[in-house]
């Protein structure tokens, strides 16, 4: 065998080796680094108000509960003081200006890794019969969870007529809610009587009178308020309803039918009847919750793996002590991935680029701009260069001055595109600032060589090229499976250079030389 | 040809055509170093293998390395006159000036224009700061001008065409020549608009032509036929491809040749990555040729 294939194999082999010793002699688990799924959950909320005059907005956001988990949380705004405070067990954001004027807007953003529950409850759970102090107030009579009301206690012993566990009587009051009260949409509440009255109501209704018919029987329940991630973005809040069984609160929906149990998509801002948003009065107000799927790491992963030879987790966990996020460790182990898929698009489909790195190198920075938005910046810079050259050119400058303006141009119009965010309140066109200067450095020089020696034309098609290897790259880059397989067996960077190995001594033609060479491929195909 | 780019993709069967991927595994790295990649990227090295090699070449008038020299342009050039401003390591003919007999503040150009000494010296500036050589400093060089053979000039007056010829251990393996047309604005480059003439190895003989991958037959512009005539002094072309000292150790070379009226045939420059698209020009594929002339690699 050649020497190039003997290495390629023995590097492929090595490591696959090290991946099976991992699993089955250091009892490796590969899906416990698997980052568990979560949301980025971003409420915007835009303010109006005509006069100079101090605003103050308040809402709840998420926090740490059984089933989700606050990872990281950041406002931003740049009218508004923001704070958050502990407010009746709610975790309150506060928002607070002074010479508030024309629009405004404020960014939530939240991730949260959430999780399904379910609890068990069955004919053999066991209710108490009195419960501390603390829950009192989750037995009592309100304006709008009327216990007292004659018709909802006789609806209720009609429902619980021969009906003796505690599972079975909230089955009962479960079963009307859901299925009785007809699900109408309309904003504004209604309380417990009135929506046993009209049988009719929208979520928050329903869910009065069920933790209504809950206190008659004794035990504690609450309203409860969220926002369930079925479609982004939304407006619409919801509400549902917690019982406290055997020492847990355990969940209810009488909206959408989950019986001690919610889905993932369920995300939870308050505990208690309460109102989400609060704001200072003569104010426009408009808020929309947005949302994407995002990966979160798991905890203490890194006290699991901490004594082993050959751990990842080590450089993990040193990456959460400094508070540096996975997302960096993940960048760096893709880097190489993406620059094997970047060579394969060069030698053996044969697309034409500026350099090898360049493509990665955008593709990664497209994390932090969106991936619109950096394409169009990286478009916008070539088509700069080109313009800003195509003026200076009769100025005959020197090679190098002539460099430095076209660097200084482009830096320019990004400030001036930042800037136009801020004003318009475009928090999208800010992430332009997050496009590193680097690449846009390397993008100027490399556009330049192009321009000079071989002409618009060639930068047309190299571009096009670029941008279509850019975009291959990218979901290459950020796909979860492969990003969780270099996570889990960075090792794998050894097995990416036995295949650059193969690809480099990979002689044969390129799609696009089979193209460009075809009339001669069929001609010596008719010879033979 | 879906099922024909198929059946490649699955025999591995170039049918003889050189990608990029073989041209620099089995011809470019293999039995070369490195070290005489950067001879042949650079004129003034190849100039000096030739003058051992007794081989002909364009005569260089002066050199300028230094910023300080540019300076002098006007006292240096002297009495020159029709000569060429070449970048030592500029590729496909970029950044080159030619200028013809002196004018009053500087000299004429070939289309009778007038290019003032403060035009030239930037010029020269330019090279040396690398704009025609990718950002590298770069040496300006002056160089006699050529006049083309009558064969030459009566297919296109203006300009200079040249004839490449590939070879692979001393062997020619192919051949072609280049002529420029108005719309390649003088320059022989075949992206840009020149024409391509096939030249059969054996006789000189031109067989076939083409702009830009259309076939012709005669030049788009002076009307001349461009098949089936004879190259002036191939044979000694040939002669000289095989000439080069043994201890160069590049394998696979492209010779680029233009033929003055009174010295005869010039190397202007030797490729040590010759381009692939005289292919398309002789219809044929260098591999099978390499293989079937050379002792290509199998």
């Amino acid at each position: 065998m050649r020497r190039w294939a003997s290495i390629s194999v023995l590097l492929i082999a090595l490591t696959l080796v090290i991946i099976l010793w991992k699993i089955y002699y250091l009892d490796y688990d590969p899906f416990d680094v698997i980052p568990e799924k979560g949301y980025k959950l971003t409420l915007e909320v835009i303010t109006k108000n005509i006069r100079n005059r101090s605003v103050e907005i308040a809402t709840y956001v998420p926090q740490d509960s059984t089933k989700q988990q606050v990872y990281r949380e950041e406002s931003i705004s740049d009218a508004f003081r923001f704070k958050v405070m502990k407010v009746n067990g709610n975790k309150q954001a506060q928002w607070r200006g002074e010479n508030i004027s024309g629009v405004n807007k404020i960014k939530y953003i939240s991730r949260i890794k959430s999780a399904r529950i379910r609890f068990l409850f069955s004919n053999e759970t066991v209710a108490r019969e009195d419960y501390p102090e603390s829950l009192q107030n989750y037995l009592k009579n309100t304006d709008l969870i009327q216990i007292n009301s004659l018709l909802i206690k006789n609806k209720l012993k009609e429902l619980t007529r021969d009906k003796y566990s505690l599972y079975e009587k909230i089955r009962a009051i479960h079963n009307f809610v859901v299925k009785d009260i007809r699900y109408v949409n309309f904003s504004g509440g209604l309380d417990a009587e009135s929506t046993l009255q009209l049988l009719e109501a929208s979520c928050n209704g329903k869910s009065r009178l069920y933790v209504a018919m809950v206190r008659l029987l004794g035990v504690p329940a609450r309203v409860v308020g969220g926002v369930i991630l079925n479609r982004s973005p939304k407006k619409t809040t919801h509400q549902w309803v917690e019982v406290y069984i055997n020492g847990h609160w355990v969940p209810f929906c009488p909206t959408n039918n989950y019986f001690a149990e919610l889905p993932l998509r369920y995300i939870l801002l308050y505990y208690g009847d309460e109102v989400l948003f609060k704001h200072s009065s003569q104010v426009g107000f408009t808020y929309r919750f947005s949302f994407e799927k995002v990966n979160i790491p798991k905890a203490g992963l890194s006290l699991k793996y901490r004594d082993m030879p050959v751990n990842i987790f080590a450089v993990l966990s040193n990456f959460e002590k400094f508070n540096i996020s996975l997302n960096i460790l993940i960048y760096l182990l893709m880097l190489p991935l993406g620059a094997l898929v970047s060579v394969i698009l060069r030698n053996i489909i044969g697309f034409q680029t500026f350099g090898i790195f360049l493509p990665i190198l955008v593709a990664s920075a497209l994390r932090g701009t969106g991936i619109l938005l950096g394409l169009a910046v990286f478009t916008g810079i070539i088509v700069l260069v080109y313009v800003i050259n195509f003026l200076v050119t009769k100025l005959e400058l020197l090679y190098h001055p002539k460099m430095s303006i076209l660097l200084s141009g482009v830096i320019l119009s990004i400030l001036v595109l930042f800037l136009t965010g801020i004003n318009f309140k475009n928090y999208d066109l800010i992430n332009v600032v997050f496009f590193p200067v680097a690449i846009i450095a390397i993008t100027v020089n490399r556009v330049m060589a192009i321009v000079e020696e071989e002409g618009s034309m060639k930068l047309l098609v190299v571009t096009l090229n670029t941008l279509v290897v850019i975009v291959i790259c990218f979901y290459f880059m950020n796909s979860t499976f492969l990003q969780l397989s270099m996570l889990s067996f960075p090792e794998l960077i050894i097995l990416l250079v036995g295949l650059n190995i193969l690809i480099g001594r990979w002689s044969g033609i390129r799609f696009t030389e089979f193209i460009r060479f075809y009339p001669v491929f069929q001609k010596e195909g008719r010879d033979e | 040809m879906n099922r024909e780019f198929f059946k490649w993709m699955v025999s591995g069967d170039s049918r003889g055509i050189l990608g990029i991927n073989r041209r620099n595994i089995d011809y470019i790295y293999t039995g070369s170093s490195r070290k005489f990649f950067r001879l042949a990227d650079r004129k003034l090295e190849t100039k000096k293998i030739l003058e051992k090699a007794g081989l002909p070449f364009p005569e260089t008038l002066g050199i300028f390395t230094e910023f300080r020299e540019i300076v002098d342009f006007e006292t240096i050039s002297g009495e020159w006159k029709n000569f060429v401003i070449k970048p030592d390591r500029g590729k496909m003919g970029s950044g080159i000036m030619v200028l013809g007999e002196r004018s009053d503040s500087g000299f004429w150009d070939t289309d009778g224009n007038e290019i003032v000494h403060s035009k030239i010296r930037k010029r020269l500036g330019d090279i040396i700061l690398g704009v025609y050589s990718n950002g590298l400093n770069d040496i300006a060089f002056i160089e006699e001008r050529i006049y083309p053979h009558h064969f030459f000039s009566d297919l296109y007056p203006r300009g200079l065409s040249d004839i490449r010829i590939i070879t692979y251990r001393k062997e020619p393996v192919m051949a072609m020549m280049r002529i420029p047309t108005g719309e390649s604005g003088g320059r022989a480059n075949l992206h840009q608009g020149g024409v391509g003439v096939a030249v059969e190895i054996s006789s000189g003989l031109t067989y076939a032509a083409s702009i830009k991958r259309g076939k012709i037959e005669k030049h788009p512009d002076t009307g001349a036929g461009l098949v089936g005539k004879k190259i002036p002094f191939f044979k000694d072309m040939l002669r000289m491809c095989g000439m080069l000292p043994d201890d160069i150790r590049l394998n696979y070379l492209g010779f680029d040749f233009a033929v003055d009226r009174e010295r005869g045939p010039l190397i202007l420059e030797i490729n040590a990555r010759p381009g692939l698209e005289i292919q398309n020009i002789g219809n044929a594929g260098l591999h099978g040729l390499l293989r079937e002339r050379a002792g290509g690699a199998q």
